[in-house]
């Protein structure tokens, strides 16, 4: 019986290792920013605190600008495969607010990748976005309400792998 | 006959578009010039082979993300200015080329909408370049979502604003005293999902 098993975990890395979709060429950070006027202490002890300068940013737009607090509610890191459509839920056990990633096309020499990201809210398809993003540039979507405040969803292109 | 009509009659011609009145005009100009009817032989061909080759109805994978591309097409072409029909000779020679090359350049641009589709639904990512001036396509399927793009030149990063989102309840997110971080695993392979 253990040989089996042992058999059968070794066709399955061979495989694995013979699809050439789950090559990774890139990892993405996805993370949930909340814009408030409440006390952020209600909302536990996982947020953190965004910086003065991310903050300015946020407030610039005519529909968080009166807010006064915004905190990260979590993120996630998660590898882009070369074949592969690739889901991401920055917030843990919230299937709510959920994003994927499927690569396009690559330009490795200004470290920058086609993504078409696609953001889903409560199991429903929402927003497609095409869009070349680029090593260390965020992107912003300012997404739904929630509480008394407003939900942002960030993406960013943490690395690139060189072929 | 001027120039103007013989050519629209030629283009007609070619097209099988002639009444009788107006094959009687053209007989003196084919005669004159029978390598016409070569020229229209060899078009025909053309035309059958790709009807041959092209089906005659083909629906898109996405059609309604098909449909409102083309919708935001016609409209920044008529939201465009300086694209307005000029008069004269120019005009009329554009009409009859529109009338001309418009079944085939709608041809060429399912073609190559499918042709597109399909590569991006191979998974390839290293298949192509694409330009660092490339334009990023925002889409949704619910009609009361819109977005605008800010672009913000002091930090280099976008903010998508999306409108029309349904806000989410207070149980959507399940918050507690630990971490919230968020956890990742799922991925599709693409070439056997779609």
């Amino acid at each position: 019986m253990r040989m089996l098993a042992l058999t059968y975990l070794a066709l399955m890395a061979v495989a694995g290792a013979q699809d050439p979709g789950k090559e990774v060429i890139g990892k993405v950070r996805t993370a949930v920013l909340f814009g408030t006027n409440g006390s952020p202490d209600s909302l536990g002890d996982g947020v953190v605190a965004l910086g003065g300068k991310e903050v300015a940013k946020l407030r610039q737009v005519d529909k968080l600008e009166a807010y006064e607090t915004f905190v990260k509610l979590g993120s996630v890191e998660q590898d882009i495969l070369k074949g592969y459509k690739s889901w991401a839920q920055p917030i843990n056990d919230s299937q709510a607010l959920m994003l994927t990633f499927q690569p396009q096309a690559s330009i490795k020499e200004s470290r920058k990748l086609r993504l078409d990201v696609e953001y889903w809210q409560k199991r429903k398809m929402t927003l497609r976005w095409d869009r070349v993003f680029e090593v260390g540039k965020r992107v912003y979507l300012i997404g739904p309400r929630w509480r008394d405040g407003n939900l942002i969803i960030t993406v960013e292109l943490i690395n690139l792998k060189a072929k | 006959m001027n120039n103007d009509r013989k050519e629209e009659l030629l283009t007609r011609w070619m097209d099988d578009g002639l009444s009788e009145k107006e094959m009687k005009e053209l007989e003196p100009i084919l005669a004159s010039s029978p390598e016409l009817h070569e020229e229209r032989a060899r078009f025909l061909r053309l035309r059958e082979r790709l009807r041959d080759s092209v089906p005659r109805e083909l629906d898109p994978p996405f059609p309604d993300y098909f449909n409102s591309h083309l919708e935001k097409l016609v409209k920044a072409e008529n939201a465009a200015p300086g694209l307005k029909e000029d008069s004269g000779a120019f005009s009329a020679f554009n009409r009859r080329w529109l009338w001309w090359m418009g079944p085939a350049v709608t041809c060429a641009v399912v073609f190559a909408f499918l042709l597109g589709m399909k590569s991006a639904q191979s998974g390839n990512a290293s298949s192509g370049l694409v330009g660092s001036g490339s334009n990023s396509e925002v889409y949704s399927p619910l009609t009361n979502v819109s977005t605008q793009v800010i672009l913000d030149t002091n930090s280099d990063s976008t903010l998508l604003v999306v409108e029309g989102l349904a806000p989410l309840s207070d149980s959507d997110l399940v918050l507690g005293a630990r971490s919230f971080d968020g956890r990742h695993g799922y991925y599709v392979n693409v070439t056997k999902t779609y």
